[in-house]
């Protein structure tokens, strides 16, 4: 349910709201919330009963899959660590890699969304991610196939690549 | 409440222009676009264009695919792109140089097993009639030949190897 999102892990954590454009809340673990630079920046100025963060540029559709992809980094990273301290060996970051490859594997709109919202809320690797999939896609397309695949309009006077 | 918000077509302009340029940028330097790609990023649209025509961007393409090649040339391109392209026509012509090379090598070393076959097939017991035409033979056939590994050498010393 979209307004009381909550992983409900215990113990009991210190949680974040963070409120989409749409004006749904999403109440999530401070450490996950902290993902987000910008957030992470302001964070120790704020009162700790105020931790409620607007987030105008971000639709609840997005934030759902940004808090996923934080709440699976946060995760990984420690199970990861705790693997490594136990020095059991263990394949955190190839999971995580498909994990993320996965999770990346979406449509142009909502690859916009989470490019524009990690951008925003400044998640750097979700943002590297992003980024990498739609260099991705645009390697070995032809301008048709890329404007097709992005929506762009065709502007262009020219277009060399066009069959008479 | 999300009448507003309604899901729009997303389109080029709806990401701000330092996101393309990240994505080109990040791109090229893990080696995921080379120059076609950016070529047809370009060609897409106007706005595309203007960013991907930037200097920077080709500045990083020329240093990892001709590395030593972006130097000043003192005005004589006008932009990295188009010493981006000066590079690259070079680059087509003295590959194509090279092929050639490779391929006359490949040549004069079949001539070269042909002449070893012949001076292994003297016998003594020939007339020396034969012998000293099989002979003269020979020689032509490896003076030609020094002649034909000479010409190889200058045109490499005219490549700059």
């Amino acid at each position: 349910m979209k307004d009381s999102f909550n992983p409900s892990i215990e113990p009991p954590k210190k949680t974040v709201t963070l409120v989409s454009s749409d004006g749904y809340d999403f109440e999530v673990e401070e450490e996950v919330a902290l993902e987000s630079q910008v957030i992470k920046d302001g964070f120790e100025d704020k009162a700790v009963d105020d931790r409620e963060y607007l987030l105008f540029n971000v639709h609840s559709d997005t934030l759902e899959l940004i808090i996923k992809y934080c709440e699976k980094h946060v995760s990984s990273r420690k199970s990861i660590s705790a693997a490594a301290a136990s020095s059991s060996s263990s394949n955190g970051e190839e999971a995580l890699k498909e994990w993320d490859e996965h999770f990346i594997s979406v449509d142009t709109n909502t690859l916009y969304d989470i490019l524009m919202a990690a951008d925003y809320l400044n998640i750097k690797s979700l943002l590297d991610l992003a980024i990498q999939k739609v260099a991705d896609t645009i390697h070995g397309r032809s301008p048709e196939q890329i404007r097709k695949k992005f929506n762009i309009e065709n502007d262009s006077i020219i277009d060399p690549w066009a069959s008479e | 409440m999300s009448d507003l918000l309604v899901k729009r077509k997303l389109c080029v302009e709806s990401l701000p222009n330092e996101i393309w340029m990240y994505i080109l940028e990040m791109g090229i330097s893990n080696y995921t676009l080379g120059h076609i790609d950016v070529c047809s990023y370009s060609i897409c649209c106007k706005h595309l264009n203007k960013l991907a025509n930037q200097d920077t961007l080709w500045s990083t393409l020329l240093d990892l695919k001709f590395p030593g090649s972006n130097q000043d040339d003192g005005g004589r391109t006008s932009s990295k792109k188009s010493l981006y392209i000066d590079v690259h026509h070079k680059y087509i012509h003295l590959r194509a140089r090279m092929r050639h090379f490779s391929v006359k090598l490949d040549q004069m070393d079949q001539e070269m097993d042909a002449i070893a076959k012949q001076i292994e097939d003297f016998d003594p017991q020939h007339s020396p009639e034969t012998l000293n035409a099989r002979s003269v033979a020979c020689r032509d056939e490896f003076s030609r030949m020094k002649q034909e590994h000479k010409s190889i050498l200058n045109g490499l010393t005219d490549i700059g190897l």
